[in-house]
């Protein structure tokens, strides 16, 4: 196994696969972008494999986009509501990607962009 | 089970439950099972003038796969315990996968 690998006095923990990035990202800043547009930044206090999260000091943004109803590639309008948490479960099914150490970075183009 | 563990140490503590259609449930935990399916008693529902068939409950059991949040008070939760458990749940997948390829790689080989 060519992973990156730390030795412990019990076992040797290997790096190598996707959940490990959360392990390394507990006790940190995450940015989760969840179903439905919307989008957590917050510390990562614990997980599963399933991606159920629990979250502290959470803000949370939610932008909304009509489209036209002629042609629905054309954005009427967009609004961003945003609300904060101190402490939030998060159910893992509407979870879409997690950035680690990605809380203070801004993300390259639009969530409606990214999005489609 | 992580979280399973995690809710029945909530039972009996006020939580609040933000569904995947945008209702928000308040109220007092008082069971949980290991798909998160909870039951909440003395509820309130948040903006209930929105949804007034909700206002003559008062106890609901909630489909796990239907919540979007729950919403937490800090003073209940030990945070560096969680993440603690979160470790060793981790580390346990590991070791439980490790076990399950070498057995599957040798099944002939008689090791655990």
């Amino acid at each position: 196994m060519s992973a990156v690998a730390l030795s412990t006095s019990q076992s040797t923990v290997a790096f190598n696969e996707p959940l490990d990035l959360l392990t390394l990202a507990l006790d940190e800043r995450v940015r989760i972008r969840l179903r439905g547009g919307r989008e957590l930044r917050g510390r990562l206090q614990a997980y599963d494999f399933h991606l159920n999260c629990i979250l502290s000091d959470v803000e949370e943004t939610v932008t909304e986009i009509i489209y036209s109803e002629e042609d629905p590639t054309v954005v009427v309008s967009q609004k961003t509501i945003k609300n904060s948490y101190s402490l939030i479960y998060v159910r893992g099914d509407s979870v879409v990607v997690v950035f680690p150490q990605g809380a203070e970075s801004e993300p390259t183009g639009s969530v409606v962009a990214d999005a489609e | 089970m992580l979280f399973y563990s995690f809710f029945k140490t909530l039972v009996g503590k006020p939580v609040a439950v933000e569904l995947k259609n945008g209702v928000v449930i308040r109220g007092d935990l008082t069971s949980v099972d290991q798909f998160t399916n909870l039951k909440l008693e003395n509820i309130q529902v948040v903006d209930d003038h929105l949804y007034p068939h909700m206002s003559s409950v008062s106890s609901c059991l909630i489909r796990g796969s239907v919540v979007r949040y729950v919403h937490l008070r800090p003073d209940d939760v030990d945070c560096d315990l969680l993440q603690d458990a979160t470790r060793r749940e981790a580390d346990r997948h590991k070791q439980e996968a490790a076990a399950a390829a070498a057995s599957a790689a040798a099944p002939s080989a008689g090791r655990a």
